[in-house]
């Protein structure tokens, strides 16, 4: 075996560039399943970080029914009123409103767009674990006055001022101007998309001026995690009083990573399923090149019949030589996803499948299996006298 | 003692229907240490005799023991491992590997023996001993014709063979690198090995020390020198 091992190492290494073309389809293949699954789990880690960095006793309601998926956006029925309902709920410690937009920020000539857009009530920096490098939050007095006062994050102050001092400073969101009380902490980027470009006002702004009069979401903080269940099952029982069991969700931050944790798995099948295909697209790749292989070494194939080599010995030297193929791109193929997926971390979360880095590689070394006997038995039934003849 | 004992050897083949036999009942013996040339024009079915002998070929009909076996009651595993271990080919064309140096070249046999020896030892004395001991590295295309024939026949001996077969191995050679080849298997034939030669070329039958001549597959002579 080890004979064999060594003789079809040799005829890869004397055909080095044919060699490193046919493995690329399975370096690109595995790596290609191992980039795209490290990229999901890396989404779920987002999701499961942003959920706990809330806190174990948190509560989200939204619009609509999360666990009946009807299509199409629910209508939201949320009022801010059910907002102050909620706060007087025995065990609810505070509770949330919270309103998102899009759209662009502008200061003198300078513009940024597609900043993320938060309404949110005076109470925001406990519910959402926002500090502050510089400035004050707004005031209860601020909220109930509409105030046009704005806490932007250090991106955009970075985009909009420079080095120049962004307080007491006046810029214009969605057409509308404030005034610059806050600069928040660095909070970097999550899912891409950077935190840190995003502006904060009072929910009675988007109401009075964007004529935004539904809450988005309500963000419940419990007094602890003991009375989360029964607090959850009380904020149902209240909103049932308004509203449909279809027409809103209560569920805590470990209800909210399962939920996204589920659809995740399937993400990361399904695109861990599409890179496979490439995977046997480079299988394919392999039984192509070994077929050309045999033919063009017809001629040795049938001087070692002559010297002595028999079929089984012609078989297994080809079936190594697909097997090496692809396992050597199976190799190299984990080392590059795993690479790729480590230095993209860099700039977008991603988390290594070890799973699926596992079964890239099974499959990659069973494609070589599969994808070579085709050619392994061809090269083992050449008639040797026709071999040698061969030109 | 008989090496090889061919006995009213039928070879047919059948094309669109017809049959053509291109060996017609020939019965050879071959003794241990013999010097033979089988002779004959083009298609008169010395080279399918020559593939018989070499057991790369099986008889439609007919006998054929080597070193004493009966050698169509073997599969054709066991029929590689007699070719492995006691038949050397050489052959016109050389046969050798492209981009693969001249040791290597001749120690490709022993990959296949069950005679066990050191390989590389083995094969650095039968280099030496074709005179090529400063052309180890080199590649068939860094090689004269001559010298390509002659790593041929070395691997042709790696495995200590008792018989030597080779298929016209002055076919492509300049006269000079002809005779140097021709020395060498006279040379083997001295030391004691069965040296087989099939050629068209009665210049280089007469090296021989018996002459086997072939016409429309049937042996029509058979004569010391």
């Amino acid at each position: 075996m080890n004979s064999y091992l060594k003789l079809a190492l040799k005829s890869l290494l004397l055909n080095k560039v044919r060699s490193v073309l046919t493995m690329l389809g399975i370096i690109i293949g595995v790596g290609a399943v191992i980039i795209l699954t490290s990229l999901v789990g890396g989404l779920e880690k987002q999701i499961r970080q942003t959920f706990e960095s809330l806190g174990a006793n948190t509560l989200f309601v939204f619009p609509g029914s999360i666990d009946n998926q009807g299509g199409g956006m629910p209508v939201n029925k949320l009022t801010y009123a059910m907002v102050d309902d909620i706060k007087i709920i025995a065990g609810v410690k505070d509770a949330a409103a919270h309103v998102e937009l899009s759209g662009a920020a502008l200061y003198g000539s300078k513009e940024v767009k597609n900043i993320n857009i938060n309404a949110v009530d005076a109470n925001f920096p406990e519910m959402y674990s926002i500090k502050l490098t510089e400035g004050r939050f707004f005031t209860r007095g601020e909220v109930a006055g509409g105030k046009m006062v704005v806490i932007i994050g250090p991106s955009l102050q970075t985009a909009l001022f420079g080095t120049s001092r962004a307080l007491g400073k006046e810029l214009k969101i969605k057409e509308k101007r404030f005034t610059v009380i806050g600069i928040t902490e660095a909070k970097g980027s999550s899912f891409g998309v950077d935190m840190d470009k995003a502006v904060y006002f009072p929910y009675t702004v988007a109401k009075q001026r964007f004529q935004i009069d539904k809450p988005g979401s309500i963000l419940v903080k419990t007094v602890d995690t003991t009375v989360l269940k029964r607090v959850q099952r009380d904020i149902e029982r209240r909103l049932l009083r308004q509203l449909n069991k279809d027409d809103f969700s209560v569920k805590s931050s470990e209800e909210g990573v399962k939920f996204f944790q589920d659809i995740l798995g399937v993400l990361a099948s399904a695109l861990g399923g599409i890179a496979g295909v490439s995977l046997l697209v480079g299988g394919v790749g392999i039984m192509n090149i070994m077929f050309v292989s045999v033919t063009e070494r017809t001629r040795e194939i049938g001087l070692r019949k002559a010297v002595g080599a028999n079929s089984h010995d012609i078989l297994t030297q080809f079936l190594l030589e697909a097997i090496i193929l692809s396992l050597v791109g199976g190799i190299f193929g984990v080392l590059f996803g795993i690479g790729v997926s480590v230095g993209m971390s860099k700039f977008i979360d991603t988390a290594v499948n070890y799973f699926f880095v596992g079964l890239s590689f099974a499959v990659s070394a069973f494609i070589g299996v599969v994808f070579g006997v085709a050619p392994a038995i061809r090269a083992s039934r050449l008639d040797p006298i026709i071999a040698l003849r061969y030109e | 003692m008989k090496i090889i004992d061919a006995h009213n050897i039928v070879r047919q083949y059948t094309l669109g229907g017809t049959v053509f036999k291109a060996l017609d009942g020939v019965s050879l013996t071959i003794n241990q240490g013999e010097f033979v040339s089988i002779v004959g024009k083009s298609g008169s079915g010395k080279s399918t005799l020559m593939h018989i002998l070499g057991l790369l070929d099986r008889a439609s009909s007919g006998q054929l023991s080597f070193a004493g076996q009966n050698v169509y009651e073997l599969d054709d595993t066991h029929l590689a491992k007699l070719r492995s271990n006691e038949i050397g080919f050489v052959f016109q064309s050389f046969n050798l590997l492209a981009r693969t140096g001249a040791l290597d070249n001749v120690m490709l046999p022993s990959v296949y023996t069950s005679k066990k020896y050191h390989v590389k030892d083995r094969a650095l004395a039968i280099l030496a001993k074709v005179e090529l001991l400063d052309k180890l590295g080199n590649t068939p295309a860094q090689l004269s014709g001559g010298q390509q024939q002659r790593v041929a026949i070395a691997r042709a001996l790696i495995n200590d063979p008792a018989v030597i077969l080779a298929d016209e191995p002055t076919g492509n050679l300049d006269s000079k690198s002809g005779e140097e080849v021709m020395q060498l298997l006279k040379g083997l034939h001295s030391e004691g090995k069965t040296v087989i030669i099939v050629t068209h070329d009665d210049d280089v039958a007469r090296n021989a020390k018996r002459i086997v001549r072939i016409t429309d597959g049937k042996i029509v002579a058979d004569q010391l020198v």
